[in-house]
């Protein structure tokens, strides 16, 4: 029961092994994962980070262990090199090191002992500690706002881009309808040019 | 205690077969047994027996459905199980299926869990269990033998399926339906000792000590082995040893004739309580050495058990808000009473009767429910004792017994809170013995949510896990608890840590925020938790893609295909192309947000450290 010390440490070694792969789609299942990162290596396990807290469009998130630190190190530097998309494009995936307190099932830290203690309201560090609870609550309404942001702006840019797909898309097909039918061709020679060239 | 030794010195207990039955097996290499003796007591074919497995919280309950020697002389029986409703919690809870006090369910159907083979030296004792079945093929068992029962069945649970269903079927589990139900009288007759003394007179207190005698050449030696067989079942050692000792004799009979008999009145148990509480304070007086302090321990053993059947009867009026911590309490005693046993040295044995003693002083003068939990919670706590030093042991447990009082104060009275500080023990096991996957935590969660007993706990260290913060909620509030860390993402503050935390009733989790709102729990480090109700981010359906992933409508459906069929899945942009114009965008705009969010944090940080100077404590 106890987690002993090299149970713990064999947990932190694989940590170093992991890699922490967020702006995933919901299509990428781990099969895909897997066959995204054994690119770089031998992917051991996937595993998916829930989310029960934040709004449902919040990318997902998943840890992936591979068999070597050097194999983990290598996704992270190729990552950020270039951008990396799994499952759908153009928003690339990233990665970075993984930490112990993302994984689900981690091993107590050895030797810790947590004490408590009520405080009493005549305390003087009652109001300083109700204050802190405040605090608390005030700075996870923070982050809370700024995710929002986050998410507001990444949906503008979905949509500016898709903008900027759809007429470009647009530009080619009327470049490709106008060899096609071979209006091309007749403007070229009233023109004196020569369009096969191009 | 390493498992060989442990085989070997049970090997060494009294053992032989009894009736053969027919050879089986390839080659007719194995001996079937219909019945054998195994440490002073007969086991017949179909009795229902507890196995001791290591580790395990309460011993199982399981029927021998087959016994065999194989040519290699080990002796196998084949166990069908039955399940503590503990056991099958979830899926109670699933069917809202509610069980009986003492009520276990029979395995059936096909799958794990069903039956096993065990070595025949796992048996740790008979069990006395009745089916109650009103099946007509079922010998209806009488009040008596009812009441005498150490369980009682009438379902069974379908391990295939995970159902549970009142109806016998011929064949439950591949074991015909006659051996499911009570024997019929001719064979009882003939059956144990065990079960001749319901026949005898309905004199509880005898019928107990006759059990007892039957037990004691067992135990006895058992003793002498030192403390190997004190893994086994409790009953049966607490039963033991206090033969050895006439002036126990009363004492002994006395709490489990009271906690058997009065289901109905709080009160009689309170004073019966009240009785023996000192009572073994007095005893305790007199063991202090030698011998007699194995008895004093037995003692203890004794009373641990009958506390918590006692508690078992007052839950009963309060089991909804009870029932789980019965078993909590439980649990605690039977770790206890192992440890005991293992206690290498009479000194920690000595410090943990004193202990029970001044628990049990508690007792006599206080609400006899919150005490026991407390006495329950301080046997918890002699776990730690034990591995700890031995000249520490007199500190530690003043310090114990003081977490323990305060724990139970705080259960006491809502209201009352202590400027100790104390510090976080282990949470019982309530689920332990998992034969089957529960629910997922995320089903549980929601199904949590809806009834509202779910909280969020925030401020935690962000490295606790998520037994640690269970622990936490229990040595704070006396709550069992699941909890579930909220794993860390890329956006979550490195200050505070979340958990998610469900508890067994809507009072509960609104006992805990309104604990948590008025006082103030500090954690380590100054934190100072704060608990409310989770709300869960509605779940509007899967999405199917995520923000920022585009497609150009004519080439959706051959993209869709080329992503089932797992093609291509995966890439890595190249410079000259659109996507990777876009995809800097995306990388521009992660950027921004990365640096806001470690703005954000750094300043909330440094909120934080202004607030925490101010703490006086410091």
């Amino acid at each position: 029961m106890e987690a002993s010390v090299e149970e713990y440490e064999a947990f932190q070694e694989r940590v170093k092994r992991t890699v922490y792969i967020d702006n995933l789609s919901p299509q990428a299942t781990e099969i895909v994962l897997r066959a995204a990162f054994n690119q770089f290596g031998n992917v051991v396990k996937v595993e998916f980070i829930p989310n029960y807290l934040y709004p449902q469009e919040l990318a997902r998130s998943a840890l992936v262990e591979m068999s070597t630190v050097d194999q983990a190190k290598a996704i992270i530097v190729e990552l950020s090199n270039s951008p990396f998309m799994i499952s759908g494009m153009p928003r690339p995936v990233r990665a970075q090191a993984a930490a112990a307190t993302m994984f689900d099932n981690r091993p107590r830290k050895p030797g810790r002992n947590i004490s408590l203690r009520w405080l009493q309201p005549e305390d003087p560090d009652f109001t300083v500690a109700k204050k802190l609870k405040l605090m608390t609550r005030k700075h996870s309404a923070e982050a809370q706002f700024l995710l929002k942001r986050q998410l507001a702006d990444e949906a503008k840019l979905a949509n500016q881009q898709a903008e900027t797909l759809k007429a470009n898309y647009k530009k080619y097909e009327v470049a490709d309808g106008v060899l096609a039918d071979g209006t091309a061709y007749r403007l070229g020679r009233a023109y004196n040019l020569n369009i096969s060239d191009i | 205690m390493s498992t060989t030794t442990d085989v070997e010195k049970l090997g060494e207990a009294e053992f032989g077969w009894g009736k053969k039955g027919h050879l089986g097996g390839k080659n007719k290499t194995v001996q079937f047994y219909k019945s054998f003796s195994y440490d002073g007591i007969k086991y017949t074919l179909y009795d229902c027996v507890y196995l001791h497995k290591e580790g395990a919280p309460f011993p199982y309950i399981g029927k021998l459905v087959k016994i065999w020697e194989n040519l290699d002389k080990s002796k196998k029986v084949k166990i069908q199980w039955f399940f503590r409703p503990s056991e099958i919690s979830h899926w109670l809870e699933y069917h809202n299926v509610d069980a009986l006090e003492n009520e276990i369910f029979f395995a059936s159907g096909e799958g794990v869990g069903l039956a096993n083979v065990n070595d025949l030296e796992a048996i740790a004792g008979k069990c006395n269990v009745v089916c109650t079945s009103v099946d007509s093929r079922n010998p209806q068992p009488s009040e008596q033998e009812v009441q005498m029962a150490d369980f009682v069945f009438y379902r069974t649970f379908d391990v295939g399926s995970c159902t549970i269903s009142d109806v016998m079927d011929d064949n439950v589990g591949g074991l015909a339906v006659n051996f499911v139900f009570n024997r019929k009288e001719s064979e009882l007759a003939s059956c144990l000792n065990l079960v001749c003394k319901k026949e005898e007179d309905g004199d509880r207190i005898s019928g107990e000590k006759d059990r007892t005698g039957y037990m004691v050449n067992t135990i006895t030696s058992k003793v002498k082995d030192s403390m190997l067989q004190v893994n086994i079942v409790q009953r049966e050692k607490s039963d033991k040893v206090p033969l050895t000792s006439e002036d126990l004799d009363g004492m002994d009979a006395r709490p489990s004739k009271r906690a058997k008999l009065d289901t109905s009145s709080k009160f009689a148990a309170e004073n019966e309580l009240r009785k023996t509480a000192p009572s073994i304070a007095v005893h305790e007086e007199k063991t202090r050495s030698g011998c007699k302090e194995l008895i004093g321990m037995a003692k203890e053993k004794r009373y641990a058990p009958d506390s918590s059947t006692l508690d078992e009867n007052m839950s009963k009026k309060k089991k909804f808000q009870q029932s789980t911590d019965k078993i909590a309490r439980r649990e605690k005693v039977d770790e206890d009473s192992i440890r005991l046993g293992d206690g290498p040295s009479g000194e920690s044995r000595n410090g943990k009767i004193t202990k029970l003693v001044t628990s049990c002083e508690g007792l006599s003068k206080e609400k006899p429910k919150y005490k026991l939990k407390n006495h329950a919670y301080d046997m918890g706590k002699s776990k730690d004792i034990h591995e700890d030093n031995l000249d520490k042991n007199g500190r530690k447990l003043v310090s114990h017994n003081l977490v323990g009082n305060i724990a139970g104060a705080s259960v006491d009275s809502d209201e009352k809170i202590d400027g100790r500080i104390f510090e976080v023990t282990r949470k019982p096991d309530v689920d332990k013995g998992k034969w089957f996957a529960s629910l997922p935590w995320e089903e549980r969660m929601l199904s949590a949510h809806e009834k509202r007993t779910l909280v969020l706990l925030q401020n935690l260290d962000p490295d606790y896990t998520s037994e640690e913060v269970a622990d936490i909620v229990w040595s704070a509030f006396k709550e069992n608890c699941e909890a579930k860390v909220v794993q860390r993402t890329a956006y979550s503050s490195p200050h505070s840590g979340q958990a998610f935390v469900i508890l067994k009733t809507r009072e509960a989790a609104e006992r805990v925020i309104r604990k948590l709102r008025d006082g103030c729990l500090i954690l380590p480090n100054q934190r100072s938790l704060v608990g409310r109700m989770a709300v869960l981010p509605k779940f509007t359906g899967k999405q199917s893609t995520l923000v920022g992933h585009l497609c150009i409508d004519k080439y959706k459906l051959q993209m869709q295909k080329e992503m089932k069929d797992a093609v291509s899945t995966s890439h890595c942009s190249q410079s000259n192309t659109i996507e990777y114009e876009l995809a800097m965008d995306w990388c521009l705009l992660q950027s921004r947000f990365d640096f806001s969010w470690a703005a954000l944090y750094k300043q909330q940080g440094k909120e934080l450290k202004r607030l925490m100077e101010s703490f006086k404590s410091n």
